[in-house]
């Protein structure tokens, strides 16, 4: 019950919100009110009974109720219009600081909003279930005996109903078989229409535990008896255009485990797009134990399990409970833990038995990235009002001297960067507006500007925050100077001040190469992983989905296959080669430990599978079609062969899941999963009937063959859309998360060295107009353009050395940190550090040249005369 | 000059005010009311609106007792003054005075 206060209490803010702004006589009678009407909810409905708090709060702020806000003098009001007609004035006056500004704040700004609507898109994710807090699903972690642990959401088929009756706490646990691994969709017919959908697997409390929503059908019982099926509304309106009409329907369903005839007995709304688990059929997950009684066992890992968890469970002390369960019913090492459904997006990858962040890596990169080219923009305006502060100093000291205080100068100059921060936000909206359509493609999101309340307050958040933090260093430091002094014209700089600002100039510099090294980085990655020697040849195959309904048709369709002029080889395959593949502790053989679970990869081919990839055979032979229909025998990978420790492994027998197994052949150790994996121990079996088809082409048959191809597929499949991919695109699909990531960072990189330059242009305009007088004399007396622009740009290159050696360190750490993400991964050289380095200087010095070199070709005659 | 005609919403409210006799106070008669008419309503929006009541002088407040449902905290009790019932029959009156005019109506009624 220790965490129950937190969940029972009204929402803190709220409280707090309410008794800064409600008269003091009403606040006893409306906190009443709130409380009880906040206890009543919780009874009626919890979950959103803090979000019927707010809701009362909000609508409390109502003139009758708020304190009067007292303006404490006319002269304050006088104050705040005086501070606005003064920023306007020297937003005019300064009319190029003032476009840089703008500009570069507006750019920030644009980059925080999308980053943040991202960031947002990202925290929705999978949280739209009505028992979102309450929602688990169990992690399930083996131990092997070598220490190595595998942690998946996998668990056995019978772990529901066993947790239920033996946890206390749990009020409701359902399984549910996702995607097999393969995923190649299944088919569903009705008369001559067609539609190819994914299935999920489920028990009846499905629809109880979970929020999607049945339209048509009884939601207590939707699956009444292993012949009936549940479709999206997507596929009913295909297939019978109307999804009343779809139940009572007998369909055709074509998928390897789960063929034959059903009757649609319920229509389900598609879940929504911000749900991970995307489906279009439901089938009863007894099914799959009556087709195969090996499925429901304890020692089958095969579906995923969640839980609804009462309110008052703790989940430290729940999972204490729950780690060993699996202990008593079989006899792997297998620890168990519960967690939260909404995290299983963002924190999805498991290192040593426990989640770490997955997606969150991303979301974290990202939203710092977003606060530091904000920051890069706020350094911008400080830098340049601090060193314009000379020209507004008779303002200041003519100000003090008639009575302002050190707080109302505070006040001007804040007042000043909120404004700029302001007037950018417009500009940014309309810069968001115009790029948005590009920035969804580029992450693959739908994102919208709906300007709701929780968009609106983060936007204004984010704009307050810069226009604050752009204000805050030259409002305390425009504040100090003495009167007397500032009228007299002197302006101490005191060192510190000297140093904050060439810090700030640092600290941009430093940021910028480090976002251009992290492109060059990321890049070479994505560019190595790609194209590494991946133990197979990826070329040119050719790959799709084919449902056939007999082992027959679809070993003649191969050969069809097979026989196209331009075709090299055809397989099956059930699996990919990007990282879904099943495992199994389930192989044993003559010296094996018995009391040690080794897992090894399995991977299910068709026949010439082998012979389809050019996967090199150590020893041994593919399978083929003449000797190999009866599904007992193997190939093993060279790795697999070394943890058996077989010395002659042809012709040896394993034991597979009960069956024994020859020895055929054995090949060279290939990658199966991404580059952050080691290639596994593992084996392929053989299976005459599969889903997914993979075809060899000779190299620039592409189109006749893919021609040819849908003329046989359309044949045996009228009105079905041909559909293929190549073996490339999954690749390419692999690391499509890294591949946004570059993207992204490529773009945000460049607005970040953009505002940078802005702000250098900002200051070297203002050092070459203070210094004009000098640049003048000095050419008078005979010095050159060179010279000259080389000793004004002094300063910068020596800030531009100290940002590169801070930066390139840094950026070879995190690099280094980054790449050990990866087993496999490209060897950072110094030309990588150099090119960063190398662009940074280059786009600095034109900057800076630019400029200087404009101001030494001023006429000295025309500048000078005035003396 | 203050306002002394009755909104809707501020008659319904008065004749709740009436119903719940010792129990009016804002968050009942907001709950009183959805439950009455089905539609929700903030205690907010109640609160506002019989304070505007009471401005027009047709409901008395005082505090009342706490509970510990409330954190302790008393309410604001609400009762209708005699203005505020004068105000509840005319306005019925005046109602009923419309519908009489109302010839298709008034035939039925008969």
């Amino acid at each position: 019950m220790n965490n129950s206060k937190k969940e029972t209490d009204p929402p803190r803010l709220a409280i707090r919100l309410l008794a800064y702004l409600l008269k003091e006589d009403l606040q006893e009678e409306i906190f009443g009110d709130l409380e009880e009407k906040f206890q009543l909810a919780l009874e009626e409905r919890p979950a959103s009974a803090k979000r019927n708090y707010w809701y009362q709060t909000l609508h409390y702020l109502r003139p009758f109720a708020l304190k009067k806000i007292t303006l404490q003098n006319a002269y304050n009001m006088g104050l705040i219009r005086h501070n606005f007609l003064i920023s306007f004035r020297s937003f005019r006056k300064f009319r190029s600081t003032f476009l840089i500004n703008l500009l570069g704040m507006s750019t920030g700004l644009a980059c925080a909003i999308l980053i943040y609507l991202w960031v947002m898109d990202e925290y929705r994710t999978d949280r739209f279930h009505d028992n979102n807090k309450q929602l688990f699903q169990i992690i399930q972690t083996t131990v092997e005996p070598d220490g190595e642990m595998e942690t998946e959401g996998a668990t056995s088929p019978l772990l529901a109903e066993a947790l239920i009756e033996e946890i206390p706490g749990i009020r409701k646990a359902t399984s549910v078989r996702e995607e097999w691994f393969r995923q190649q969709p299944g088919l569903i017919q009705s008369e001559d229409k067609m539609f190819k959908a994914s299935e999920y697997y489920i028990n009846p409390g499905f629809f109880q535990l979970f929020s999607y929503e049945l339209s048509i059908g009884d939601s207590q019982n939707p699956l009444p008896d292993n012949q009936s099926m549940l479709v999206s509304e997507r596929v009913a309106k295909h297939l019978f255009s109307e999804p009343e009409q779809a139940v009572g329907q007998l369909i055709e369903w074509s998928q390897d485990r789960s063929q034959g005839k059903y009757a649609i007995t319920g229509v389900f709304k598609s879940p929504p797009g911000n749900s991970t688990r995307q489906f279009d059929v439901l089938l009863p997950i007894d099914l799959l134990t009556e087709r195969d009684s090996f499925f429901s066992s304890w020692d089958n890992f095969n579906v995923n399990t969640y839980l609804e968890l009462a309110p008052n469970v703790e989940l430290s002390a729940f999972n204490k409970q729950i780690k060993d369960f699996m202990m008593s019913k079989q006899t792997e090492d297998i620890r168990l833990f519960a967690m939260p459904y909404a995290d299983t997006y963002l924190y999805g990858n498991f290192e040593n038995g426990e989640a770490v962040a997955g997606r969150m890596q991303y979301v974290r990169l990202f939203s710092w990235i977003a606060f530091f080219i904000l920051l890069i923009a706020c350094i911008n305006f400080m830098n340049l009002s601090t060193a314009k502060a000379a020209s507004r100093l008779k303002e200041i000291g003519v100000k003090k001297s008639i009575g302002a205080t050190r707080k109302d100068l505070i006040g001007q100059y804040f007042s000043e960067s909120t404004l700029i921060a302001f007037l950018a936000l417009v500009l940014a909206i309309l810069l968001v507006i115009l790029v948005l359509p590009q920035f969804s493609q580029l992450t693959g999101k739908v994102l919208t500007l709906n300007f709701d309340g929780s968009l609106l307050l983060g936007i204004l958040a984010i704009t307050l925050l810069a226009g604050l933090l752009a204000g805050f260093y030259p409002a305390i430091y425009l504040s100090r100077f003495q009167a007397i002094q500032v009228i007299k014209g002197k302006l101490a700089n005191s060192f510190g001040d000297v140093w904050l600002r060439k810090g700030l100039v640092v600290f941009q510099f430093s940021m910028s190469i480090l976002l251009i090294l992290s492109v060059i980085i990321i890049s070479r990655q994505i560019d190595y992983v790609q194209n590494k020697q991946l133990g197979f040849n990826r070329d040119q195959v050719l790959q799709f989905g084919y449902n056939a309904n007999s082992v027959e048709s679809y070993q003649t369709f191969l050969e069809e296959a097979r026989n196209i002029p331009g075709v090299r080889n055809a397989t099956g395959f059930n699996h990919n080669l990007t990282g879904e593949y099943g495992t199994t502790t389930g192989l044993s053989w003559e010296g094996k430990d018995p009391s040690s679970a080794v897992s090894f990869v399995t991977l299910e081919s068709g026949f010439q599978f082998i012979e389809t990839l050019d996967i090199p055979l150590l020893m041994g032979r593919g399978f083929q079609a003449k000797t190999d229909q009866n599904d007992d025998k193997i190939i093993l990978n060279e790795s697999a062969v070394e943890k058996i420790g077989f010395s002659d492994p042809i012709g040896k027998r394993v034991n597979l899941w009960g069956k024994d197994r020859e020895i055929i052949g054995v090949v060279k150790d290939f990658h199966f999963a991404s580059m952050y994996e080691d290639i596994q121990p593992g084996f392929i079996r053989a299976n005459p009937l599969l889903a997914k088809t993979m075809v060899k082409i000779q190299a620039g048959e592409e189109s006749k063959v893919i021609a040819s191809l849908k003329q046989v597929f359309d044949k045996r499949m009228p009105g079905l859309n041909f559909e293929y991919n190549f073996l490339d695109d999954d690749f390419q699909k692999m690391y499509q998360a890294e591949t946004q990531v570059a993207t992204l960072a490529k773009n945000f990189a460049l607005l970040s060295i953009l505002i940078t330059c802005l702000g250098l242009l900002g200051l070297t305009t203002f050092i070459a107009e203070r210094r004009a007088k000098e640049i003048c004399i000095r050419k008078v007396v005979g010095a050159s353009s060179w010279s000259i622009v080389q000793l004004l740009s002094k300063d910068f290159n020596r800030l531009l050395l100290i940002a590169l050696l801070i930066a390139l360190p840094v950026g070879y750490l995190l690099a280094q940190q980054w790449l050990a993400n990866f087993v496999y991964s490209f060897s950072l050289q110094i030309a990588h550090f150099l090119i960063a380095g190398l662009v940074i200087v280059s786009i600095t010095w034109s900057t800076i040249g630019i400029q200087f070199l404009r101001a030494t070709r001023m006429n000295p005659a025309a500048r000078l005369r005035g003396e | 000059m203050k306002e002394t005609q009755l909104g809707s919403f501020e008659e319904v409210l008065l004749l709740l005010v009436g119903i719940l006799g010792e129990e009016a106070y804002a968050m009942r008669i907001a709950e009183e009311f959805a439950q009455q008419t089905g539609r929700t309503v903030s205690i907010g929006a109640v609160h506002s609106t019989l304070n505007r009541i009471q401005a027009k002088g047709f409901l008395s407040s005082e505090m009342g007792a706490a509970t510990a449902k409330r954190g302790g905290r008393r309410k604001r009790i609400y009762t209708i003054t005699g203005a505020g019932e004068r105000a509840l029959i005319e306005a019925r009156d005046f109602k009923m005075a419309l519908w009489k005019q109302y010839p298709a109506f008034n035939i039925k009624m008969l």
